[in-house]
């Protein structure tokens, strides 16, 4: 079987370039129908494509609730680690605040048997103040719901007495009870380095296990600070006594403290 | 969250100053003070109080009192009430909850520890109301 061309600059030629022309301008017209059609936001999305976009907004919204439960569980999560450290900060706060707010040894006394009972959780104890002769400690405060073992202690004598003689605390990290002979912890107070007075805690509440570091922060803050508070009290009273105990007095302790120097006009005249 | 006022009821100087600070975790609140449960109950009557916080071990009248009186009162059944106390005993803190506290802390009181309370015992109350 032959196949018959056109011949050539016959009339065939012409109609293969019309249709070919024909052909083209269909195409572009397509094309362009196309390009309208991809860019119109309402027409109709094939089945198989809707169901994948749906998905992949479903795995974006996922996704932003992945990140925020994350960014929460990082925020929780250094909240826990620095709450011990806001917990130590409010205790030191709280205990400064009252040991330095006493003016008397009364109130200084009191303040400190708060600090053991609400702050530290200690159930018994006792607090000791150095004797006049510096060889002995007597007891001026406790917390103790029976008799105490022993009043006066001899400096160096057992537990309590080392401290007292060294000025270095004693802690026991593992222990929730112990005794008089045999104390969970034992605090000096010092002012100057000067001993003053010493704790002596036995017992602590049951909710209480052990001692902590945090405690520990605690007692170094009652060992250099309850010390001055009971020397500034001392002064006090000893100033109120010689002056007839009349409250007026002690403006005028103020007014001779900054004439002798010790005061902030002492400072200033000092500088100039 | 609106500023809300805490009554805190404690005779110790101390816990009164430690919770309140505590407190300050919650912006804008109020907080009033109170020494013992008929201290709180004055107080009661010339403020809305919208949360107390109260120790059991107290002169005059003790928490637990305290706790029996406002959850037997029509207008202040609901009000949210944290116990606090030394005893950490089963059967105190049984008796707390008995009358209606909302949860209870041991003292020596966490101020993390107070603040957590706080907010699981306003979630859990949000939690019911929706």
């Amino acid at each position: 079987m032959s196949r018959k061309h056109p011949a050539p600059g016959g009339g065939g030629d012409t109609r293969f370039a019309d249709a070919l022309t024909c052909l083209r301008q269909v195409y572009g017209d397509l094309t362009e129908e196309n390009r309208i059609l991809r860019e119109d936001p309402e027409r109709p999305v094939p089945p198989g494509i809707a169901v994948q976009q749906q998905l992949e907004q479903r795995i974006a919204r996922l996704e932003s609730e992945k990140n925020d439960l994350q960014s929460r569980l990082d925020a929780a999560q250094n909240s826990r680690q620095a709450a011990p450290q806001q917990d130590l900060l409010t205790n030191l706060y709280v205990a400064g605040y009252h040991i330095h707010r006493a003016v008397d040894l009364q109130a200084v006394l009191t303040s400190v048997k708060e600090i053991l009972l609400n702050l530290v959780g200690a159930e018994t104890f006792a607090i000791y103040l150095l004797d006049g002769d510096g060889a002995t400690l007597t007891q001026v405060a406790d917390e103790l719901g029976s008799p105490p073992a022993a009043t006066r202690i001899p400096l160096g004598e057992g537990i309590m007495g080392v401290v007292a003689k060294t000025g270095i605390s004693y802690f026991d990290g593992d222990r929730q009870a112990g005794d008089f002979h045999n104390p969970v912890a034992c605090v000096p107070l010092k002012a100057e380095e000067q001993l003053l007075g010493v704790i002596q805690i036995h017992r602590l509440f049951i909710q209480k296990k052990k001692l902590t570091s945090q405690d520990n922060e605690l007692f170094t803050l009652l060992a250099e600070t309850v010390g001055a508070a009971m020397l500034t009290a001392m002064l006090r009273r000893r100033y109120l006594q010689s002056a007839n105990g009349t409250a007026g007095h002690w403006g005028d302790l103020i007014r001779e403290a900054a004439v002798a120097g010790d005061g902030p006009l002492g400072g200033e005249r000092g500088q100039a | 969250m609106k500023p809300m006022t805490f009554l805190v009821v404690e005779d110790s100087p101390t816990m009164r100053h430690l919770i309140g600070f505590a407190l300050r975790h919650f912006s804008g609140c109020r907080i009033i003070e109170a020494v013992d449960g008929a201290d709180a109950l004055r107080r009661m009557a010339y403020d809305k109080i919208d949360f107390v916080l109260t120790d059991i071990n107290m002169p005059i009248m003790d928490g637990l009192k305290l706790v029996g009186l406002l959850r037997s009162n029509a207008s202040t059944s609901a009000l949210p009430i944290v116990i606090i106390t030394t005893e950490g005993a089963e059967e105190d803190r049984k008796r707390g909850l008995a009358l209606g506290a909302d949860a209870y802390i041991p003292k020596p009181v966490e101020a993390g520890l107070l603040v957590r309370t706080v907010e699981n015992v306003l979630r859990e109350r949000d939690a019911v109301r929706a």
